[in-house]
């Protein structure tokens, strides 16, 4: 294995370069090999350029000429509470997470936690228990092939492991909130969570993602989620950085037999924000929705890369994602459904809208389908427009000003996805976000494209 | 004065002329009905009546209680009090009735200086208008038209007049698309709105309609012009002998 201590492309690498035998579970042979392969990975490659086709649409540019310390360097950054403006979901335990960190101090009291769920800091986890992730930690996400593991990987120390047991039931909610913060210099962290929801277990776990405003900070957390046969998880991911942060995330699912997994990722904040997700459907009668809405102005970047991997048969999947551009802001989709060999009577759907308040944005969308079996229903679709005229007027054809109409029929776009929520705590959260977002949106609806 | 009153009325799309000169007045508590073939200018009078883009007014005027209707957008007519019952009500994914409902209702009441409509209260309007229309009360939960049968649309079009009290109501072929028990109730729900303060424009191809909303007058639309004007028999008499003789005369 090549270990690379220094190299001029590695993000971060000469300030992370003596870090790896400190970090938490290094006397382990195989969480040693994870970094040590993601390291190499990140050492060859370094930041990935638009010539690679999975990052065709996204540009790193200047992320990587911006001067990251990692936030655990940084002795001038105090955390003493969330945003004011984060969302906060009522009944739901809160764990907080400070670049990366567990704080106990501003979560719930973990006696507090609902039955059959279980919240441990990763890098508790890490040096007391390795063993206890062995075959999980690194299992469904390819630290060693793909940037934005890669780099979570190499670095992995923080996070948390949540386990929802059996005997989890529907109150057994979980809000975890990822705070950023920089101090007098840019700072990046990597947190990584492992979710695993037991045979027959029932969870939810809201993953929030704010920044307190400074500095710009860059945040590259990692999920490993296991859902096993029969068991049941709702997985809602809200982005909504602060102003001048990058996110750079990973999902990756795997879903047991007659398992259900429903996701919703939101993506409202940051200046630069890539949500990917992966979706093993590895058994008979597992059912996923991972659906997601975006909503950017000004010089936004989101992208959302989804993959969804029928592996056998008899699974079903859907994904319904719906974006809405302003200012010079720049959305990307990149989707794709693989129905493996023989993996017969698949039902796989996806579709991604975006609409356009103006001439300014950029939307890029690349949905694929790669089906090898030949009983099977599978459709995408891709769409992208401005405003339609018609539905304009007849909404003012009844007295509405034009200023509500267009507010009503951007919410209507993006509630036409949030609706499909069936959490109904989640989707008022998510509802009441996206109202907000728009008020503050009074430029972006005057009808510049008219 | 004349509540409604087209003057001369010209209008082109796209530098053709489809209106060429029409001339119409309706008196509070008239109700009027324009028929003709397709493809003759009725669905273009409509919609350049509430204000749809794309419609050039090369000569004369249209005034609502002596306002020019023409200089204003077309949620400022609603408010004066046109509405349009559109012959393809438009379905909006997203926008629940309910919501859609409730913000064109506030409109109209602040324009006429009044206090927005409690939720309460909202609701209890909305349900007696849609009982009345045999509407199932869940519809208003549903988004604007989505999954509508045709039907239900021209209901909702009802609702939402019953809802606005519009001076100017246009009904633009609200019987397509209606099977005879709807176009019973339907037509209750526009007969039940005849009042001496408003006036009605009935748009439709066929004279079915016109046994259930029984106009005062009746005209014939034909090549963009109004070619012949009578009382309702008018509208027996073209569903006896159809519109073959305005098309000898044209040629």
């Amino acid at each position: 294995m090549t270990i690379v201590t220094k190299d001029k492309t590695h993000p971060f690498g000469d300030l992370y370069a003596n870090a790896a035998g400190a970090l938490p579970g290094a006397n382990e042979a195989w969480v040693d090999g994870l970094r040590q392969t993601a390291r190499a990975f990140l050492g060859a490659d370094g930041f990935p350029t638009r010539r690679v086709e999975a990052w065709k649409y996204t540009s790193l540019n200047e992320l990587k000429k911006t001067d990251f310390i990692p936030a655990g360097k940084a002795d001038d950054i105090d955390v003493t509470a969330l945003p004011v403006t984060a969302p906060v979901i009522d009944g739901a335990f809160k764990i907080v997470l400070a670049n990366g960190v567990v704080r106990s101090d501003l979560s719930d009291d973990l006696s507090a936690l609902p039955d059959g769920v279980s919240i441990e800091p990763l890098n508790t986890v890490l040096a007391k228990d390795a063993a206890s992730l062995k075959n999980r930690l690194g299992g469904l996400v390819a630290g060693g092939a793909s940037f934005i593991p890669a780099l979570n990987t190499a670095y992995m120390e923080h996070g948390a492991v949540i386990r929802f047991r059996a005997q989890a039931g529907s109150d057994a909610r979980i809000q975890l909130f990822s705070v950023g913060a920089a101090g007098a210099r840019a700072v990046a962290f990597h947190p990584r969570l492992m979710v695993i929801a037991d045979k027959g277990a029932k969870g939810t776990l809201v993953e929030t993602h704010v920044g307190l405003p400074g500095q710009p900070y860059l945040t590259n957390p990692v999920s490993e989620v296991y859902v096993e046969s029969g068991a049941e998880l709702g997985h809602y991911i809200i982005v909504g950085e602060d102003g001048d942060a990058a996110h750079l995330g990973q999902t990756a699912v795997s879903a047991g037999e007659g398992s259900a997994y429903r996701s919703f990722t939101l993506s409202l904040g940051g200046h630069l924000v890539r949500r990917e997700i992966t979706v093993r459907l590895e058994d008979e009668g597992a059912d996923v929705q991972v659906d997601g809405a975006y909503a950017l102005t000004a010089a936004q970047h989101s992208g959302i890369s989804s993959e969804v991997l029928h592996l056998v048969p008899d699974t079903h999947s859907s994904q319904v994602i719906k974006g809405v551009l302003g200012g010079k802001s720049h959305g990307v989709f990149q989707g794709r459904i693989h129905v493996a060999r023989g993996a017969q009577r698949t039902d796989g759907r996806q579709l991604h809208k975006a609409l356009l308040l103006n001439r300014g944005p950029e939307v890029d969308s690349k949905p694929e389908l790669e089906i090898y079996a030949d009983d099977v229903q599978c459709a995408h679709g891709a769409a992208t427009g401005e405003m339609d005229h018609d539905h304009l007027f007849y909404l003012m054809s009844r007295g509405i000003d034009e200023h509500t109409a267009r507010a009503m029929l951007v919410e209507g776009f993006l509630d036409d996805v949030i609706f499909n929520i069936a959490d109904d705590a989640v989707q008022g959260m998510i509802h009441d976000m996206v109202k907000a977002w728009l008020a503050r949106q009074t430029d972006l609806l005057t009808g510049a494209s008219s | 004065m004349a509540l409604v009153d087209i003057e001369n009325l010209h209008i082109s799309v796209d530098g053709k002329e489809i209106l060429k000169g029409i001339d119409l007045t309706l008196n509070g508590g008239e109700v009027h009905a324009i028929m003709g073939p397709n493809g003759t200018g009725k669905s273009t009078l409509s919609y350049v009546l509430a204000g749809r883009d794309g419609y050039e007014v090369t000569q004369g005027s249209v005034k609502l209680d002596g306002t020019d209707l023409l200089a204003m957008e077309p949620d400022e007519r609603a408010r004066a009090g046109v509405f349009l019952a559109f012959q393809y009500p438009l379905e909006i994914p997203g926008v629940t009735t309910s919501n859609f409902l409730k913000t064109a209702l506030n409109a109209k009441r602040r324009a006429a200086g009044e206090d927005e409509i409690d939720a309460m209260e909202f609701l209890k309007l909305v349900r007696s208008k849609m009982k009345a229309l045999e509407m199932a009360d869940d519809m208003i939960k549903r988004p604007l038209n989505v999954g509508f049968s045709g039907g239900e649309k021209k209901r909702a079009e009802v609702l939402q007049m019953s809802l606005l009290e519009p001076t100017f109501a246009i009904l633009d072929e609200t019987d397509s698309g209606l099977d005879i028990d709807a176009l019973k109730i339907v037509s209750d729900g526009v007969n039940a709105l005849r009042d001496p303060s408003r006036a009605f424009l009935v748009i439709t191809h066929y004279q079915r309609l016109l046994r259930y909303i029984v106009p005062d007058h009746v005209h014939v639309l034909f090549a963009g012009r109004i070619v012949e004007s009578g009382d309702k028999s008018l509208a027996d008499t073209l569903e006896a002998e159809g519109y073959a003789r305005y098309e000898s005369a044209a040629a």
